[in-house]
């Protein structure tokens, strides 16, 4: 209990404009997607996948006293949960990665004569894409990090962003787009 | 491309070609592009957009990212085989279609994401694919093999499949929804499917529109790519390896379908029935052209799956018939054990339902003489039933009388657990009580008399149970299991139980069958001797403890809790004393009592009764409700307080609310407690001192309102008429109206409503701030204290009622600053600030003068006038009551030492909360809301006849 009383005020806080309230706010959303995601990701039992947006709901159900915040508040929750999500896949991502390097290719049934082009598209480059795209339009990253991490509706992400929803259209059509290119997609 | 002024005129002319026609755009951006960069990017985007349309369009899915990359092209070789073109993206990667060079046949091939697999996945999946591949079918889509390769840079899985010809359903779907016949022969398909898959120990888990593929000879499902069987549910063999899913261990999490099942969503284990959860919601969707389950994002679309019921079939689709609408309703069940059991079952509702269509259907072995089989077995169950009910009907009913067995003097009863037991012929009960020493010690009371006579010899006891005579007592003490007979005298000792017991049943030839913590079940002759193992503890399923068994009436089978590590997996089971097998029967959260032909169990604190096939292992419909409240244990023991027999007589204890709203003097004598605990919150007494608001959850729903509490005459009763959440009431001083904060309109406000009820709600304060609660009304009516969060601490503010009724901050400062309460003259405001580092009490003028006064020492919070101003009351940080009086003379204030009054027993943050407790005007009592911890209190309760008459 008193540690939702302290995520729930941090929430108000930060959403009322305290910046120095996000750091905190962040480790605190940080711990506790952290430690749903294990319990999911690496049970033994995980014999199921789970959506990063269902997890970030239940974040926020954990952490949030919902009588005291406005639904604005959410929105804004959700926005910093997204980003949190997004530092855990990539890190997740990374980590197996690293596990997996120098590890010998395994016979297969069927011999290979040729290989294709094309680069494995997963997490870490689609993050690598969104830092590119951050440094040409910002709020267009922010946006796929809120839609595609954090599942934010177009109007939830307008109320974030502080932009009209058609913007939001707008911009989602285009930095999708451009990420599509990005990794590779284009003919 | 990075200069953002270029940025700008790309990414207006990227827009502006949207709205022009597909086939102008090109010349459009040439046109106003104005240099070549611009024009490049600009048409490069364009020529990217519509492949891209998909692209993210569901959350981090790892398939929607495997979409951007193609990575085989026609020509290429995969070993043997030739791939000629892309059919498409699944969920896991590219589907393409080859020719095999060997056996000269077309395939499908499926290329999982590289990245998604790693050498310890793709053991697993090879040893998957071997189960998988062993499902010939005609409505399964064949798996001919596994391999690997080498594409790009990293080394992909790819499955060979069988190619199939026609469309997918969800293409289908989305032309509309299908005729009533089509959709229902859809889904006896996929039922078809489905038991022969988990036939062989193998579920879907991905089931959806999108991978059932509709071809001329029927259905046929796709995509079994990770699929398992838990082993509990079949006893197949399964691979031993740890079943991470490769899917999710590369951070890449599939998105949800809306064909999830709950318990895949709120991380669960899922089995058979989550398959048929999927079936139901494709069957709704293809039958009215709508999902059960919808929402505009993923969080809404999870909370609708996991809390909201469909809208009724029939009244999306009119031409559904009811047995359809029942069919998907129970397939669409939240609890898995409330669906259809096996795809079987199923699959004979569908063929029953489509055959009512009169429609030619293909007879698989025995659906005729099943039908028949399950009209009998119908017919039989009506008799059954009918035998239970009709003599009751033609003697007159025997009255169902019920009365409380208290704890004997001198003893308390324990915190809620299985100390107590009927005996077989109904007559008495046995149960443990306690003395202040801590002693325990065994009780019987004959239901026919008022006193409980102690059974001597039997110190230390616990989980009694009885013989089947009644005659003999066997309960655990001290390390053993021992038997006495019901009279009294010397105790023998049948075994040891070093761990903690975990109930016993004595059979009819003089077995008993009891559990330990950490233990499977064991079992030990009455007269002692060898204890051997009747259970195994399924180490894979997570199996802790196997315990609390109870003997059915042939005394041979029995019920018992399994324990797993994942308390979802914590269920009863069925086993028997001839053999180690049992079966698995229900979820639950504590053990069941066996009561004839009915088995009790506790959901949420309700006790059910259902009837219990022994033969089939299943109980039937949702059950009667007997008490409510009761009693469950620790989790770690969930033993449950509830015990019955075969006769119609059972015995419950009641677990207590969460709080109590108490009456007190000053020195600490408990004067009374309001009759109705609950889980109540911020009692505020009215003027008049004979009515209390408060706040109270609703324990359905969880929400919170304001009940007003009628003190002479002892009734409750809603202030509020609508289900909108109220918090934090505080009665106007001429007690006519009661003011409260709510969070309905998004923010949260202040709002009015006469005391009666009547009028409705009229807004006070509309705030942009949160956490808001009004923490006084001063008594000459002329303001609201109210505190409120701003910035990153609580302040306290007020508002003239009167006027331009501005509201303004009393205190601001980076300290917290709440529960501010004028004095009665409203010359002084009491308030709690926490800038010194802790909670204390401080005073300050009204209108702000001067310095403050700090009232507490050593802590405190939650101040409270008399009401002749001269005495302060607040709580000390260790819950004592503390009183300090105060003195003003000319333009001094003087308050004295706080002395303690007496101890609350409150525990807790005591400024997390606006107020636990309200003094009378005369300082006199104390209205405390006390936390109930312990269960001491509730007595036994006793039902005669519990089954005669229904509840309420």
């Amino acid at each position: 209990m008193p540690q939702e009383a302290g995520v729930t005020r941090l929430l108000i806080a930060w959403s009322n404009g305290e910046a120095s309230a996000a750091e905190p706010l962040m480790d605190a959303v940080y711990v506790e997607l952290r430690r749903l995601a294990r319990g999911y990701l690496r049970r033994e039992r995980a014999d199921h996948s789970l959506p990063a947006t269902a997890l970030v709901h239940e974040a926020y159900v954990k952490l949030v006293d919902q009588r005291r915040v406005r639904w604005q508040n959410r929105a804004q929750f959700f926005a910093i949960a997204s980003q949190v999500m997004r530092r855990l896949l990539v890190d997740h991502a990374r980590a197996r990665d690293a596990s997996k390097r120098g590890a010998a290719v395994t016979v297969s049934i069927e011999n290979v004569d040729r290989t294709a082009d094309g680069r494995p598209a997963d997490i870490l480059a689609l993050d690598l894409a969104l830092e590119k795209l951050a440094r040409v339009d910002a709020r267009q990253a922010r946006l796929v990090e809120l839609r595609f991490f954090g599942g934010l509706t177009v109007d939830e992400a307008a109320e974030v962003l502080d932009v009209a929803a058609i913007t939001v259209k707008r911009d989602w059509a285009m930095a999708r787009t451009w990420l599509y290119r990005e990794l590779g997609g284009a003919a | 491309m990075n200069a953002p002024r270029d940025w700008q005129r790309v990414r207006t002319l990227f827009h502006a070609a949207l709205d022009v026609a597909e086939e102008g755009r090109l010349a459009f951006v040439k046109e106003r592009a104005g240099d070549a960069i611009v024009f490049r990017e600009v048409a490069s985007l364009l020529a990217a957009y519509p492949a891209a349309e998909g692209f993210l369009s569901e959350p981090a899915s790892s398939g929607t990212l495997a979409a951007a990359v193609a990575h085989l092209k026609p020509g290429d070789r995969l070993g043997c085989f030739e791939v000629r073109g892309l059919i498409g993206s699944g969920g896991m990667g590219e589907v393409y279609r080859a020719h095999d060079t060997r056996l000269d046949r077309d395939v499908a091939i499926k290329i999982l994401s590289a990245s998604i697999v790693d050498d310890g996945a793709r053991e697993r999946l090879e040893c998957e694919a071997r189960a998988i591949a062993k499902l010939t079918h005609p409505r399964i889509c064949t798996l001919h093999d596994v391999g690997s390769a080498r594409i790009g840079d990293a080394d992909a899985t790819y499955l060979v499949m069988e190619l199939i010809h026609g469309e997918t359903l969800a293409a289908r779907l989305r032309r509309g929804p299908l005729p009533l016949d089509e959709a229902l022969t859809i889904a006896v398909d996929i039922a078809e499917a489905l038991v022969v898959a988990h036939g062989a120990g193998i579920v879907h888990r991905d089931l959806k529109p999108a991978n059932v593929m509709l071809t001329r000879n029927g259905a046929k499902l796709l995509d079994f790519g990770l699929a398992r069987l838990p082993p509990s549910f079949t006893g197949a063999p399964r691979p031993a390896a740890a079943v991470d899913d490769p899917i999710t261990q590369h951070g890449t999490i599939v998105g949800t379908p809306p064909y999830m099942a709950p318990e895949q969503l709120s991380g669960h284990s899922s089995d058979a029935r989550t398959d048929l959860f999927a079936l139901g919601a494709i069957l709704y969707e293809a039958i009215s052209g709508r999902r059960p389950f919808e929402g505009a994002s993923q969080a809404e679309l999870t909370s609708a799956i996991l809390g909201q019921e469909p809208v009724l079939l029939s009244a999306r689709a009119a031409n559904a018939p009811p047995a359809v609408e029942r069919l998907v309703s129970t397939c669409l069940a939240k609890d898995p054990d409330e669906r259809w059991q096996s795809a079987r079952d199923l699959l004979r509702a569908l063929r029953w339902a489509l055959s009512d269509r009169l429609l030619p259907q293909a007879v698989r072995g025995g659906a005729g003489s099943s039908r028949a089989a399950v009209a009998v077995a119908s017919l039989v169950g009506l008799l059954v039933v009918a035998a239970i009910v009709l003599p009751r009907r033609s003697a007159p009913p025997a009255p169902r009388v019920s009365f409380s067995v208290y704890p004997p003097d001198f003893t308390k009863f324990q915190r809620g657990t299985a100390e107590m037991a009927i005996s077989p012929d109904g007559s008495r009960l046995v149960f443990v009580a306690e003395f202040a020493d801590g002693t325990r010690k065994l009780w019987v009371r004959r239901l026919d008399s008022t006193e409980s006579r102690t059974v001597d010899g039997s110190e230390g006891a616990s989980s009694p149970f009885w013989s089947p005579d009644g005659r003999s007592i066997a309960f655990f003490a001290r390390g053993k299991l021992k038997k006495i007979a019901e009279a009294g005298g010397s105790p023998q000792d049948i075994c040891e139980v070093r761990l903690g017991p975990r109930g016993g049943t004595w059979g009819r030839d003089g077995t008993i069958v009891f559990g330990a913590f950490g233990q499977s079940l064991m079992r030990v002759a009455e007269s002692g001797g060898a204890v051997t193992p009747v259970t195994v503890l399924n180490d894979a399923r997570g199996d802790i403890t196997h315990g609390w068994p109870t003997f059915l009436p042939d005394g041979h089978r029995f019920l018992f809790l399994v324990q797993t590590r994942d308390p979802a997996q914590t269920a009863i089971h069925q086993g028997t004393i001839d053999s180690n097998v049992t079966r698995r029967l229900f979820a639950a959260e504590s053990r069941v009592a066996v009561a004839g032909a009915d088995v009790l169990s506790l959901s949420r604190g309700l006790l059910i009764a259902r009837p219990y096939d022994a033969d089939r292992v299943s109980v039937a419909g949702a059950g009667t409700p007997v008490a409510e409240h009761i009693a469950n244990d620790t989790p770690q023991r969930s033993g449950g307080a509830f015990s019955a027999s075969d006769a119609n007589v059972i015995a419950y204890r009641s677990a207590s609310p969460d709080s109590r709203l108490m009456w007190f003097d000053r020195s600490g004598r408990q004067l009374g407690s309001f009759p109705t605990p609950a889980d109540y919150h911020h009692p505020w007494l009215s003027p008049d001192e004979k009515r209390v608001a408060v706040e109270k959850t609703d324990p359905a729903t969880g929400r919170h309102t304001v009940w007003i509490l009628d003190l002479i005459r002892g009734t409750t009763s809603r202030l509020l008429g609508d289900p909108s959440g109220a918090h934090g009431p505080i009665w106007s001083p001429d007690g006519q109206r009661i003011s409260f904060s709510s969070n309905r309109l998004g923010g949260v406000d202040l709002f009015e409503i006469r005391a009666d009820g009547s009028g409705g709600e009229t807004p006070v304060l509309n705030s942009k701030e949160n956490g808001l609660e009004a923490t006084d009304w001063s008594l000459d009516g002329r303001f609201l204290l109210y505190q409120t969060m701003r910035r990153e601490h609580y302040g306290l503010f007020i508002m003239a009622l009167a006027g331009d009724r501005r509201a303004q901050p009393l205190f601001d400062t980076a300290a917290e600053e709440l529960q501010g309460q004028f004095s009665p003259d409203v010359r002084m405001i009491a308030y709690t600030s926490d800038e010194s580092g802790t909670p204390e009490v401080y005073l300050r003028r009204f209108p702000l003068a001067g310095g403050k006064i700090q009232v507490s020492a050593h802590g405190g919070a939650q101040p409270r006038w008399r009401r002749d101003g001269k005495e302060l009351f607040y709580i000390g940080l260790d819950g004592k009551m503390m009183a300090a009086t105060v003195r003003v003379k000319a333009e001094t204030i003087a308050t004295s030492t706080p002395r303690e009054l007496f101890r609350t027993g409150i525990t807790g943050s005591f400024i997390d909360r606006r107020n636990q407790y309200v003094v009378t005007r005369d300082g006199q009592r104390f209205l405390l809301n006390i936390s109930v911890e312990d269960e001491n209190s509730a007595p036994i309760t006793v039902v005669l006849n519990w089954r005669d008459t229904p509840r309420r």
